[in-house]
């Protein structure tokens, strides 16, 4: 998948003397879910509004669907879907009615789209109730319902699980899996919840003060990100050789400092000590170790700091 | 283009804050005919000498108010919400040009200040001349042309003090400040006007030739007919340039 929905080269911002974005090179491949993670502040809602055009750069070019400037840019984004920081919806109007004005914007004939897409966000039962009664995770919903209306290739999704319940969540991990994968819909994403993006996303992006550190896929996090177990033992050579011959296994590495990392049989810990403890050697420490999103995130911008 | 008027029309129309303002508009005019009617003659009251013409006229005087401050308030809902529930952002990200956006809004926030505008006047005349017969106009004037020629300045000036309360709001973003400094500068204007006018003798004449004189004599039956079309040319000129000013605002403005 080379084909680019979204491309970013050296897109910079700043207000005044503070840079919000720095030279951002950023790559969204068509059929992804890019997972953008970063803190406040850090610039993903900057470069979001860049991308859909509520503000401007101060330098470097923004490519979507191919097209880079002016009118041509701006006609692709009639292919994005966005729900961008709170949801944004008319208080006085019911969902219908917000879809409604939103469906005669985008001039999209017929009004069977609104119950199909009150239908598909869980909304169809709110009747005459208008959104400024809606609970907060109703109007993510809704947000999201807007945003699909016009049946877009792109969503651009900032924070859209904020005030979903836990069920809330799930159904809208579901939904939004659904629409990528049923519907080939791209979607760029950005959520603090990154044990939930991290179920998610087949794309990462993480940007921190403004500079995207790195872009990897979900192999790449899985690989960088792998489960062992940790041992150390009294003769880490003799370790390895029992490894080898009991279990059958090569898939470990010996550090410098004389730790085994072992990635195979992580399910069959016992097996493993009893194989060493056979052996006769000594177990100094053992125990499964790896990394999350969060703590390769953390690790990534300098520990200490959360998204 | 029709996509985006539609949209805000669909919008105004249902906008609580047009159907309140209307309403209580509407109820005023009602209540303002009624205590007109009902008002003893024998004890000071005016209803032998009053005619639907009459109360149209003196109705002409307080709408002048009615199109200030009601467009202030139409502004601080119909425009500025869009910025305080942040659909000003799914907006500007639909597609669209900002410029066909923008003036979609202001054609449909003018034509919503317009109709509020003719409200007042409207129902004194009408209902005015139901219970006290239309009445007849001293010198030789034609009824129907003065009603004709209020109710199209009313429009016209409407329409320009709509575009400059247009352009404040789309300046301003916030509700609460676009209502603040709409009411301010329309209800000082007159005065800064005078003030200044002492010391730049040119502001006089801006004055004179200004929405803010044109509005204080627009039901004058003795109005000619160049008076006509001059307040009518000076209207609309005013509003064309602050839909333009508007848009240009709205052209370079970011969206937080």
């Amino acid at each position: 998948m080379n084909e680019y929905v979204l491309r970013t080269q050296q897109l910079t911002k700043r207000y005044k003397t503070q840079s919000a974005l720095d030279r951002v090179d950023m790559t969204v491949r068509k059929g992804t879910i890019y997972g953008f993670i970063g803190q406040n502040g850090a610039g993903k809602s900057t470069l979001m509004k860049l991308v859909t055009g509520l503000a401007f750069p101060t330098s470097g070019s923004i490519e979507l669907f191919g097209a880079t400037g002016g009118a041509e840019l701006n006609l692709a984004r009639k292919r994005m879907g966005v729900a961008i920081e709170n949801p944004a919806l008319y208080p006085q109007l019911t969902a219908a009615e917000n879809l409604e004005a939103h469906r005669l914007q985008q001039g999209i004939p017929g009004k069977e789209s609104l119950k199909r897409t009150l239908d598909l966000i869980g909304l169809s039962g709110t009747g005459r109730k208008k959104t400024k009664n809606f609970s907060l995770g109703m109007k993510q919903r809704l947000a999201l319902g807007v945003a699909l209306l016009g049946e877009p290739e792109f969503l651009i999704l900032d924070e859209p699980t904020n005030g979903l319940d836990p069920m809330g969540v799930v159904e809208m991990r579901e939904l939004l899996t659904r629409l990528n994968r049923e519907m080939g819909i791209t979607i760029l994403i950005s959520s603090h919840i990154l044990s939930e993006l991290h179920l998610l996303a087949t794309h990462y992006g993480i940007i921190h003060k403004g500079k995207l550190l790195e872009e990897l896929t979900s192999r790449e996090l899985q690989e960088r990100c792998r489960q062992f177990i940790h041992i150390k033992v009294n003769v880490p050579e003799r370790a390895a050789a029992v490894l080898e011959r009991e279990l059958a296994t090569t898939e470990f590495e010996v550090t410098a400092d004389g730790v085994i990392r072992l990635y195979a049989h992580l399910d069959r810990p016992a097996d493993v000590s009893s194989a060493l403890v056979a052996g006769g050697l000594a177990l100094e420490q053992f125990m499964p170790m790896g990394e999350d999103l969060e703590s390769y995130f953390a690790s990534r911008i300098g520990g200490g700091e959360h998204a | 283009m029709l996509n985006l008027l539609r949209s805000e029309w669909y919008k105004l129309c249902r906008n609580r804050s047009f159907w309140l303002l209307l309403s209580l508009l509407f109820a005023s005019a009602v209540i303002y005919v009624l205590l007109n009617y009902y008002d003893d003659p024998n004890d000071g009251g005016a209803l032998t000498g009053m005619s639907g013409l009459d109360l149209f006229a003196s109705s002409m005087g307080a709408n002048n108010y009615i199109i200030k401050i009601g467009l202030s308030v139409l502004a601080g809902f119909f425009l500025s919400s869009e910025y305080s529930t942040g659909t000003i952002k799914r907006a500007v990200a639909s597609g669209y040009s900002r410029s066909k956006f923008i003036t979609a809004k202001l054609l449909v926030f003018i034509v919503g200040a317009m109709l509020t505008a003719l409200v007042f006047p409207l129902v004194n005349i009408l209902l005015g001349s139901v219970l006290f017969g239309r009445g007849d106009l001293s010198g030789g004037i034609s009824e129907t042309g003065f009603i004709v020629r209020s109710f199209v300045l009313t429009l016209s000036l409407a329409a320009a003090f709509a575009a400059v309360t247009g352009a404040i709001a789309t300046f301003l973003t916030d509700s609460g400040k676009t209502i603040g400094t709409v009411f301010v500068l329309y209800f000082f204007a007159d005065g800064l006007y005078a003030m200044t006018g002492k010391f730049l003798p040119f502001v006089n004449t801006l004055y004179d030739y200004s929405i803010f004189n044109l509005i204080t004599h627009y039901a004058d039956p003795d109005m000619s007919g160049s008076d006509f079309a001059q307040s009518v040319s000076i209207s609309l000129l005013v509003a064309i340039a602050f839909v333009g000013i508007g848009i240009a605002v709205f052209r370079r403005k970011e969206i937080k």
